[in-house]
């Protein structure tokens, strides 16, 4: 998979010097001040991580579509999320939460689009054990140009999961997602995004239902071809 | 996973990098993706140089080039629908580019530029030319400002607006010139026949004069001959739009039936001009309004907003879930 993704960025790099004159491709850089919430039977926790995020994306005519990848650790101290196969750990050490994105979208209006996609999360405690959401699902997005510099966007996107607890334990769960943000785009080929994202994962795993709450202040960078 | 995201990163970074240092080689990468009208505002920067302090006394001060960028600057904001006008009085070489260079970052996507230069003008024996700042030595071509300099900074502008008028009152501006001018506008023109043109992109240049001498005051007006009918056409014209060729070619009738100097017209070649046109848009005249398939079309906004939210939606980040 890994291997896969760096071929796949390799090949955008190069491609991005060829003239493609209908088609842009892009590369972006977002940091996202994140705060996971949650709740696990009658306990609930919290935890503050930087998620640090890379977007490869291209727009042709109205089609635009990418990948997003982000990682994060949380460190909860206490009272942190056990793994619903009942592995308890050390709470001082961090829970890695990473995130695949790839998403398809089609502009149908001219301040907004449809987008579909695929998004996988995989939780990693410190014993080894993980979970992994998987599901597709779509959304809307829509932006609004002040002016030639700065727009207003925002979006939200509905994913059905499937969860897979250390191929031991299987659920269904929902993703929500919302995000807001305010775009400046520079003279150049470069936009400086700042915007708040909010993430709603809940799933039932064996009879048990939880809910992860994900979200804070996003910053982000990239730069168009 | 954070070592795979540190080498993206550095794959960021190793694109960025390759993308300005071929620039600076002169390797064309980027390709301005402008094929619309968009929001446009329009910039002007507008250069008067006269207090010229050559010490070695070739460059001496000239009459009525700042009174000329003056007037201009305040005709393009009171009667034309210039936003963002910048005045440079008597300015070096640097302040000069840099001014250029700090009209680029300004500049928007649709966008529309004018920049005009009044001041001396060189063409060496080699057939360059040049602009004279005023604090050019004479004698040393090294503090003058090259026409391949200056069609460097206009193109790169010019990347960006889609459209872009270079407009020189001085000397040998005529070096400048790449291609010949356009033809006449059709008597039957009209406004689709604008919106055709306002849709291509534009590159356009008018020059003073050719490859000749041009003066400074004319009739004691206080202005240059090609500055005072340029003004005139400027302050006279009663039509909503008025395309740069249109405009040219009435000074050019104006300057040569009184003095003895041709001004010219033509196109910055290598610029992505696309037989486009700058349109002056004349904010005097009332807003009219027309009514087409029932609905209400500003003449003063005829750009279609999809075009230039398809230019934004291709800056953008996709979207995240």
């Amino acid at each position: 998979m890994k291997y896969s993704i760096v071929i796949f960025i390799l090949f955008l790099s190069l491609a991005a010097h060829s003239a493609l004159a209908s088609t842009s491709i892009g590369v972006g850089l977002s940091r996202i001040q994140s705060t996971w919430t949650g709740t696990q039977s009658e306990k609930s926790y919290e935890a503050k991580s930087p998620m640090i995020g890379v977007q490869f994306n291209f727009h042709r005519e109205r089609f635009y579509g990418g990948l997003n990848i982000s990682e994060a650790e949380y460190i909860f101290n206490e009272n942190g999320p056990n793994h619903p196969t009942n592995v308890s750990y050390d709470y001082q050490q961090p829970i890695v939460r990473n995130n695949l994105d790839l998403i398809l979208g089609y502009d149908f209006w001219s301040h907004g689009s449809v987008f579909i996609g695929t998004k996988t999360i995989t939780l990693k405690w410190p014993t080894g054990d993980s979970m992994v959401w998987v599901g597709i699902g779509g959304g809307v997005r829509g932006f609004y140009p002040l002016n030639s510099h700065w727009v207003l966007n925002t979006s939200f996107s509905f994913i059905p999961m499937f969860v897979d607890a250390n191929k031991t334990a299987t659920g269904r769960g929902g993703f929500v997602g919302i995000n807001a943000s305010i775009t400046y785009l520079f003279a150049t080929r470069f936009y400086a995004l700042f915007g708040i994202q909010s993430e709603n994962l809940a799933y039932q795993v064996e009879d048990e239902e939880n809910e992860y709450i994900f979200g804070g202040l996003r910053l982000a960078t990239g730069f168009s071809y | 996973m954070r070592q795979l995201i540190g080498f993206l990163f550095l794959i960021l970074l190793s694109c960025i990098s390759v993308s300005a240092i071929s620039s600076s080689r002169g390797i064309d990468l980027e390709v301005a993706p402008i094929d619309t009208i968009g929001n446009n505002q329009y910039f002007a920067l507008i250069i008067g140089n006269a207090e010229y302090r050559d010490v070695n006394d070739i460059w001496h001060p000239l009459k009525t080039s700042v009174k000329g960028a003056k007037s201009l600057a305040d005709m393009l904001r009171s009667r034309y629908s210039f936003t963002d006008v910048t005045i440079l009085e008597n300015s070096t070489r640097k302040e000069i580019i840099m001014a250029l260079s700090t009209l680029n970052d300004k500049v928007g996507i649709g966008d529309n530029v004018l920049v005009y230069y009044a001041g001396h003008g060189f063409l060496d024996v080699n057939g360059l030319g040049y602009w004279v700042p005023v604090d050019a030595i004479g004698g040393d071509k090294t503090t003058y400002i090259r026409n391949s300099t200056i069609r460097d900074e206009v193109s790169v502008i010019a990347r960006r607006a889609h459209h872009t008028l270079l407009i020189s009152d001085s000397c040998f501006s005529g070096s400048l010139l790449g291609v010949a001018s356009r033809g006449a506008k059709p008597e039957n023109a009209d406004q689709r026949y604008y919106q055709q043109l306002s849709q291509k992109r534009s590159v356009q240049i008018i020059t003073a004069g050719g490859n000749e001498f041009v003066d400074d005051d004319y009739k004691s007006t206080g202005y240059s001959p090609f500055t005072h009918f340029l003004l005139n056409e400027l302050k006279f014209n009663n039509a909503i739009r008025l395309s740069a060729t249109e405009l040219a070619h009435q000074i050019r009738k104006a300057v040569s039936s009184n003095v003895a100097q041709t001004p010219a017209s033509g196109v910055l070649q290598g610029a992505g001009d696309e037989l486009g046109e700058f349109i002056f848009l004349n904010v005097m005249i009332p807003i009219q309004v027309e009514i087409s398939n029932n609905k209400a079309k500003s003449i003063l906004n005829n750009s279609e907003p999809v075009d230039f939210n398809e230019l934004i939606r291709k800056r953008l980040p996709i979207p995240i879930f």
